[in-house]
């Protein structure tokens, strides 16, 4: 039998609960995540009375979050992908701040060696010029040795950093697992959706997902299966898999990350995609380590073009000019999970043809691979790697010894170690090579117009170079060296004897005789360090074609460039997630001034349904009271 | 649409901070005076602000380069001009000497000048320039590079000259070798020599002779006979049996004498059986050319046995200072050219300077009206939405109730 008191109870509790969330989202209106939630009513089952079917009151049917899953999905992918960019144009910016300065950074240090060396070739006598030289040189090395170690430096970063996170993420897999578990018994005992749960997983994966990007599969009625990477499982239902940091196999200095599932380890590093991870990881690679070879790319070029033009110079006490930098040679890697013997040993060729890029060499059945270490496409070269046929390849010559058991692997850095071995190979001022070692002249007794050059070195190894050597003219169109055959005379033609080269021009007479000897005590001889100014102005790089200081600014203009692009995309999925946000918010963000009027609403209602108590009771007094009489 | 609380908030912070960082930015700029600082800020401006400052470097070195290799040619230009002056006076002596009232005391005085006048060219072309490297040893500028040797003075430098850079395009010659500006002149008139067969009983002396037509002229010696007085040939020595290659009749003292593209002129008196040598010229050096002067004027056998001799050698003398002072003038007007070089570079500089600076403030300076305008722009926008902001983050219905 339908009753008022029974209608206006089950208002008043109803309403109650109505208020109860009202308050709970006004509670939670700065909470993060939290999704706001709504009561929604029914009318009670109606009864047939007098043959009417009356209304018997309200009922709660559900307390449910506002929410939408599509926005909430674009939320998490857009704010993972917020975090990649990010942690990408943070570091970017690192980087462009330690090399990118354009007053006073590799440039200056380039220019001031280079100010050095025309000092010492306008005064080529002076100590002190040949001194600051050498301190420029040095400074030039701490310099970019400074850049290599901070570059290590930051690398190593991103190492220690992917061990923490590995940690932080499984914490998070486990929470998320528990609250699988934990939000599909709510859900089966009472069917009715645990909300506060159901918000903590949400914000739990969307951590996740700043960290290292994520897919989110529904699985039965309350289930979120997580995956990483390129699809594989972190979270399974109510079990997580965990992630560990090993070694990278190609080279044991760095870390990655594994994910430890039932069937072994799987290394993720490569596939994460977004994230904080992801995003440290594609800078790493595709920044970092570029700049990293870019600047050895630029050492090597610097320490080639000038030891080579110093080994063709005289120094102060008249010895052959040596090296004048150190470098360090190609460095090789051996993968952690090599089963054979082999040892690689790599030389540079032609400085010209170098790159940038690292290499890998695999033993497979029936010879060998080579493919680049970023990117993965094959390399073409020549040879069988024996120390009579070695790989040949963009300016390397590689060797292998026997004993490579197929699938062994080995990276080749081109110029990853240059600077680690880079340093100034001369302190003593007086060995720097200013000076040509010869010197061509002529006879004072010579009668002929004919004009001999100073003469220039091709080949400082030659063991004779030094050796005094007369060039006589037995007549007026041959000559003789040192008393050889006679030699057809032109003009201006190319004489060359052991290993260095003059020109003779002018009509020389019979008997005229030019010398072309040691150039010792020529201790204002400019020739060499001239040419070494010239040398740093050259194009080297790039198959000659780009000098060092060229190469300086290309590379700074290039992490200009990434960084600027980085930091747009940056700015442009800032823009994107805000939107993301804004919308999901509209739809689950709790608006206090709404929570307001519902609060009023519901407490007019409860005022009401308590009046139909009170005017239950009054209908009571009334019906006893006549009853009474 | 539904706005709620919390994204109401978060959008009005995001404005008033982006506001905040674009102001920032502004600010700096205004600060710095600079568009960017990093590359990134600007990477094509930056990498081209980076070579063009590199220029602007390279042109402070060449400068550096230009303003030492001046000077050390100033220094020459100057030394030359000294040397000049000991030459002419050393030609006037010879003039002097040559005035046939002056007994053989007086020619030893003007000996003993032309002497003084030697040491002081020896040490002029062994003057060391600031920074105490000899100015005309070649590149061996430790080295003196003159010194008195048993056969007269000796070069002792190398013959190399030092390049200089003043340019990215041009390099120029430091200063001139010793031997570029006073050794390797050919003497007297720079084809032959002529001289006085020391038996000759004749009084006549013979000129330095000129050439008419050097085509004509074969380097061999030669010998000038008078087979009298009057009658003479000229007898090449180089062939295996000496053969006459010209003669003639009628001589008369001060005539002019002519064969193979040379002419001389044989003054005083021949007699029968007196000769005179023909060679093809030598080199001498300006060192040699005071010291036989001087020994011409002592009256020393070796040079000049008789007077008929010593007007030869004074005549000779007289060829090879003018010879050796056209080299010295010839040097001087290369150092002028140098000289002008690197002031031509200098202008071209100094042109370039002002254009690259132009183009550095164009990529990299800040337009401040722009920047100050801006400024007030975002100072402006900034306060607005700090307003509003404040303005409805007080309401709220809950005032009401």
């Amino acid at each position: 039998m339908p009753d008022m008191l029974g209608t206006g109870l089950s208002s008043l509790r109803a309403l109650q609960r109505a208020m109860d969330t009202t308050s709970h989202n006004i509670a939670n209106a700065s909470t993060e995540g939290y999704t706001r939630q709504r009561v929604d009513f029914a009318t009670r089952q109606p009864e047939m009375y007098g043959g009417n079917w009356i209304g018997t009151g309200v009922n709660v049917t559900t307390v449910k979050r506002v929410y939408d899953e599509f926005l909430a999905t674009q939320v998490r992918s857009s704010g993972g992908n917020l975090a990649r960019l990010d942690a990408f144009a943070t570091q970017a910016e690192r980087l462009d701040n330690l090399l990118g300065d354009t007053g006073n950074g590799l440039g200056a240090s380039l220019q001031s060696f280079t100010d050095a060396i025309n000092e010492v070739s306008t005064t080529p006598s002076s100590i002190s010029a040949r001194q600051v030289l050498i301190s420029q040189a040095n400074a030039l090395v701490d310099r970019l040795k400074g850049y290599d170690d901070r570059l290590d430096q930051m690398s190593g970063e991103v190492d220690a950093r992917l061990s923490v996170e590995a940690a932080d993420i499984n914490n998070l897999a486990r929470s998320i697992a528990k609250l699988n578990g934990d939000i599909t018994v709510a859900t089966q005992q009472t069917g009715q959706p645990p909300n506060d749960l159901l918000d903590q997983r949400d914000q739990l994966i969307d951590q996740l997902s700043g960290k290292v990007g994520v897919t989110v599969v529904k699985e039965g009625v309350a289930s979120l299966n997580v995956f990483i990477g390129t699809g594989q499982p972190l979270v399974l239902g109510n079990v997580a898999s965990s992630i560990t940091t090993t070694k990278d196999p190609l080279d044991p200095t760095r870390v990655q990350m594994a994910l430890q599932t039932q069937g072994g380890t799987i290394d993720v590093s490569r596939s994460i995609a977004g994230g904080t991870l992801g995003g440290l990881l594609d800078w790493r690679r595709e920044m970092l380590d570029p700049a990293r070879n870019e600047l050895g790319r630029i050492t090597l070029a610097v320490a080639s073009q000038v030891n080579a033009q110093h080994r063709e110079g005289m120094d102060l006490s008249g010895a052959l000019g040596g090296d004048f930098f150190n470098v360090g040679g190609v460095g090789i890697g051996y993968a952690g999970a090599n089963t054979g013997t082999a040892t690689v040993s790599a030389t540079r060729t032609d400085i010209g043809a170098i790159t940038a890029d690292d290499y890998v060499l695999t033993r497979t059945a029936t010879g060998y691979t080579l493919r680049h270490e970023a990117g993965g496409q094959p390399v073409p070269f020549t040879g069988t790697g024996t120390v009579a046929d070695p790989f040949v390849f963009d300016g390397l010559s590689v060797t292998i010894t026997a004993g490579a058991a197929v699938g062994d692997q080995f990276t080749i850095h081109p110029t990853g170690e240059v600077i680690e071995g880079f340093s100034v190979a001369i302190t003593d001022p007086g060995r720097i090579a200013a000076a040509a070692p010869i010197r061509g002249s002529a006879a004072s007794a010579n009668t002929g117009s004919g004009k001999i050059t100073a003469g220039e070195v091709l080949d400082s190894g030659n063991a004779s170079l030094l050796n005094t050597v007369n060039i006589v003219f037995t007549s007026a169109t041959t000559y003789s060296v040192d008393g050889g055959p006679d030699i057809a005379y032109a003009a201006g033609g190319n004489i060359d004897v052991n290993g260095w080269r003059v020109q003779i021009s002018g009509q020389p007479a019979v008997g005229d005789t030019f010398t072309v000897r040691n150039n010792a005590g020529a201790v204002g001889d400019n020739r060499n360090a001239f040419a070494l100014a010239d040398a740093m102005r050259a194009g080297v790089l790039e198959n000659g074609t780009v000098s060092v200081t060229a190469a300086v600014e290309r590379m700074t203009g290039n992490l200009g460039l990434q960084t600027r692009a980085a930091q747009m995309s940056r700015d442009a999925e800032s823009a994107v997630h805000d939107s993301d946000l804004a919308s999901l918010d509209a739809v689950s963000g709790v608006n206090l001034d709404e929570e307001a009027a519902n609060l009023l609403r519901y407490q007019q209602a409860y005022a009401a349904a308590a009046q139909i108590i009170a005017v239950s009771g009054q209908m009571f007094d009334t019906l006893i009271n006549a009853v009474r009489r | 649409m539904r706005i709620s609380t919390a994204g109401m908030h978060r959008t009005s912070i995001s404005a008033i901070l982006d506001n905040q960082a674009r102001l920032s930015r502004t600010q700096n700029q205004v600060a710095t005076g600079r568009k960017f600082t990093n590359a990134s800020e600007d990477p094509i401006g930056a990498t081209r602000v980076a070579g063009l400052q590199r220029k602007l470097a390279d042109n402070a070195q060449y400068e550096r380069n230009s303003n030492i290799i001046q000077s050390r040619l100033g220094y020459e230009e100057q030394t030359l001009a000294d040397i000049t002056s000991v030459l002419q006076s050393a030609r006037d002596s010879a003039l002097q000497g040559g005035n046939a009232a002056l007994g053989q005391d007086e020619r030893k005085m003007i000996a003993n000048q032309v002497r003084q006048n030697l040491a002081a060219l020896i040490e002029m072309a062994n003057r060391q320039d600031a920074n105490g490297e000899y100015l005309f040893a070649g590149t061996s500028t430790a080295t003196q590079p003159f010194a008195q040797g048993a056969t007269g003075v000796v070069y002792q430098g190398d013959p190399t000259t030092r390049q200089i850079r003043i340019s990215s395009t041009q390099s120029l010659a430091d200063v001139h070798t010793g031997v570029d500006a006073f050794m390797g002149i050919t003497e007297r008139n720079g084809l032959f020599r002529t001289t006085v067969a020391a038996a000759n009983a004749g009084n006549a002396s013979i000129g330095v002779g000129t050439v008419t037509d050097a085509a004509a002229w074969i380097a061999d010696n030669y010998t000038l006979q008078f087979t009298s007085a009057t009658d003479w040939q000229v007898v090449d020595d180089a062939t295996p049996v000496p053969a006459v290659v010209a003669s003639g009749s009628g001589f008369v003292p001060g005539q002019s004498i002519s064969f193979r593209g040379v002419s001389m002129t044989v003054t005083g008196a021949p007699v029968a059986g007196d000769s005179f040598g023909i060679s093809p010229a030598q080199n001498t050096d300006v060192f040699a050319m005071l010291d036989e002067l001087a020994r011409t004027l002592e009256g020393d056998p070796a040079v000049a046995g008789s007077e008929a001799a010593f007007q030869n050698e004074l005549g000779a003398s007289i060829a090879n200072l003018d010879a050796g002072l056209e080299r010295v003038v010839r040097v001087r007007a290369e150092v002028g050219t140098r000289l002008q070089a690197i002031d031509n570079a200098a202008d071209f500089r100094e042109s370039e300077e002002v254009d690259l600076q132009a183009l550095i403030s164009d990529l990299r300076d800040v337009d401040y009206a722009a920047a100050i305008s801006q400024l007030n722009q975002q100072f402006t926008s900034l306060q607005a939405a700090q307003a509003a902001y404040s303005k409805f983050a007080q309401l709220s219905l809950f005032d009401y109730l």
